[in-house]
């Protein structure tokens, strides 16, 4: 029987999205000071209108549904789920005053691609768009990849106590340290020491390739933000090509791989247990399935005769693969190229690194390795049963930070997630494919949208039908939040109308 | 005879000059990554606004030229560079320039990237400023939001002390 929910239930959500959207409003503050430093009137003004619309709104669901209770299990996935949607509106008002997006849809689609770091742009003009709206489409991809509600509670010193039922509604179930806060300190700690580190980095290789020096941190600080949070947005239109540059392409390549490894593992690297980075499940498994798309990528280019050097089709190849595989959407080709030169062996080679991903508790989108690993395990397992004698059968094991037994139901859970993704693929291709547009294109675009990847091989630009972006925007927001807590929200308005 | 010479090279003229008017019609970007291949290592002369950074790095460097389309990279002498006084970004639109060079898809000498490297740079426009003063719907918008938030605040002090 399907319960209606209760008021209390919307007076708790209400309450939580209030707060959370007031914390969205304060980072708000961030692209009005860098308004002032660039000297950007108009920008700082519709910083300040968007962040008065979310303070108003915040603090108003805060007034009407105060409330003292303890969230559910069910009213933080609904939270959760919701606030993701409110934080697209609201951080499109600002973008969309610039008069850079064309409609509002277009905005809330940039601000959904930013949020769920995937990377898609809608934006026009580009080259033109003003500091503090550049560094706002990054800094959102720094809050969506570290998670909306953990960023947004931060600012609130009491604002805790249903701290872990959001945070898995998140997709961030791994708590690396026992308590929900001292894991995501340890995600800021973490965040922040790369965040300067690689905006050092790349703000020197900037200097060196003769831009000036604050243009040289700005651009580093963005796309660093783009980089290991596995966004791909970058502040010019050509993308990573702007920069003319190996050293860069190789500093924002190790950037996305940080990106994508595990914050468990980045904890036991930081401990000293660099032994862990080569037994780990995920990481073995990324290794693996890297060799293995790029050998497909590779042989793909090798056939078409693409690129007459070897080493220049490495440096192509593998950047757009390491780019799609670490679910970031950096590109050194132009979206057209994907489809005007590349072969479909290589594209396909690129669709399947896209959708496999990286590691649980990174910021990628995508199945994922760890859900990958299971899978192969529990094959081999069955296989084993088939081959060997019925006594000889052991346990399969596998290492994940530590010697873990294989469970019907993490085999379980990982087959269903896996399905749902292959699912949500599927839908954007047909979406595209209604369209009109060629089969693989579709399904490039849409595993790129739903896996959090933001490649595009071109279909997505201005002119395309309004019910394919909302469809992209659906996708990047399941995809980023792992299902459960979209299907929760569907759930309670299903209750809400039919409950009893 | 001379008559007849005469003739002939105005024949010649008239059969040449589409040919010669073609080749000093710039190319947009979008036919440059259509047709990248038919375009690959031939003369061309590309048109647009510099973008972004002039990033000169010793004897030669880069500028990016976008017409409207796609920004390309434009390699160059560092000598033409100079030249170039403004790029556009926001608040201002950059030089206009006219690029004769060598288009290419893939470049050997630049990782593989299309790109153009420049024979010949041209400034056919000036860049200026584009900053405009903020719209009065703007102006109006935020008043009223602050005046909204300001009585949403005092409200909620005010409840709070009771
Ligand atoms: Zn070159």
């Amino acid at each position: 029987m399907l319960l209606r929910p209760s008021f209390q239930d919307i007076r708790n959500i209400g309450y939580y999205l209030g707060k959370i959207i007031v914390g969205l409003a304060l980072t708000m503050l961030i692209p009005i000071l860098v308004g002032f430093l660039w000297h950007e009137p108009e920008p700082v003004i519709d910083f300040f209108i968007a962040a008065e619309v979310s303070l108003v709104v915040g603090l108003l669901l805060m007034k009407f549904c105060y409330s003292q209770k303890d969230l559910s299990w069910m009213q933080g996935m609904i939270v959760v789920a919701l606030s993701w949607l409110v934080a697209m509106v609201l951080g499109a008002i600002p973008l969309y005053l610039s008069g850079h997006w064309h409609s509002f849809l277009d905005a809330c689609f940039e601000a959904m691609s930013g949020l769920a770091t995937t990377g898609l742009v809608l934006v026009q003009d580009l080259d033109h768009l003003s500091h503090s709206h550049n560094l706002w489409r990054h800094l959102i991809m720094f809050i969506g990849g570290q998670g909306i509600v953990i960023v947004a509670l931060s600012f609130f010193v009491k604002g805790f106590s249903g701290a872990f039922k959001m945070y898995v509604g998140e997709a961030r179930d791994e708590k690396i340290l026992p308590n929900v806060i001292h894991t995501s300190r340890f995600i800021w700690l973490v965040s922040f020491t790369y965040l300067a580190l690689g905006t050092i980095s790349l703000g020197i290789t900037g200097i060196a390739l003769g831009m000036p020096w604050q243009e040289s941190f700005f651009h580093g600080a963005c796309n660093f933000m783009a980089a290991f949070d596995t966004g791909g947005f970058t502040p010019q239109s050509q993308n990573i090509l702007y920069y003319h540059s190996l050293s860069y392409e190789v500093v924002t390549m190790v950037l996305m791989i940080l990106g994508a490894i595990n914050f468990k593992m980045h904890y036991q690297a930081w401990i000293g247990n660099r032994k862990e980075v080569f037994r780990d499940i995920e990481m073995l498994g990324f290794f693996t399935t890297v060799i293995i798309t790029f050998f497909i990528v590779g042989a793909g280019l090798v056939q078409n005769s693409t690129y007459q050097q070897g080493i220049i089709l490495f440096r192509k190849g593998f950047y757009q693969l390491i780019s799609g595989h670490t679910g970031t959407g950096f590109q050194t080709v132009y979206p057209s190229q994907f489809i005007a030169e590349w072969p479909h062996l290589s594209l396909v080679g690129i669709i399947i690194a896209m959708a496999l991903g990286g590691a649980v508790c990174s910021t990628t989108g995508a199945i994922k390795m760890l859900r990958i690993g299971i899978i192969y395990k529990a094959l081999m397992e069955d296989i084993k049963k088939i081959i060997l004698p019925e006594k000889a059968i052991l346990a399969q094991r596998f290492h994940h930070i530590k010697t873990l037994f294989l469970e019907q139901p993490q085999v379980r859970a990982a087959f269903l997630i896996t399905i749902l993704y292959l699912a949500l693929y599927a839908l954007g291709t047909l979406a595209g494919m209604w369209f009109g547009y060629p089969f693989l294109n579709s399904l490039f675009e849409s595993t790129s949208a739903a896996a959090n990847v933001g490649l595009s091989c071109g279909i997505t630009e201005v002119n395309m039908p309004a019910a394919l972006k909302i469809t992209y925007i659906f996708q990047m927001w399941a995809g980023r939040l792992e299902f459960m807590s979209v299907f929760t929200l569907f759930g309670f308005f299903l209750a809400l109308l039919k409950g009893k | 005879m001379s008559a007849i010479l005469k003739r002939i090279a105005f024949l010649f003229l008239i059969v040449l000059l589409p040919v010669i008017a073609r080749a000093e019609q710039p190319v947009t970007s979008v036919e440059l990554l259509k047709d990248a291949s038919f375009y690959n290592a031939k003369k061309i002369i590309f048109e647009g606004e510099v973008v972004g950074d002039i990033m000169i790095r010793g004897k030669s460097g880069w500028i990016n030229v976008n017409d409207g389309g796609n920004a390309i990279g434009v390699f160059a002498a560092a000598n033409f560079l100079k030249d170039i006084d403004q790029a556009g970004r926001y608040g201002k639109t950059g030089d206009l320039v006219q690029i004769f060079g060598v288009f290419n898809r893939s470049c050997t000498e630049h990782g593989g990237d299309l790109d153009i490297h420049a024979l010949n740079i041209q400034r056919i426009k000036e860049g200026n400023s584009t900053i405009r003063s903020i719209p009065t719907f703007k102006q109006i918008i935020l008043v009223l939001l602050s005046v909204i938030l300001i009585i949403i605040l005092w409200i909620s002090k005010d409840s709070r002390k009771h």
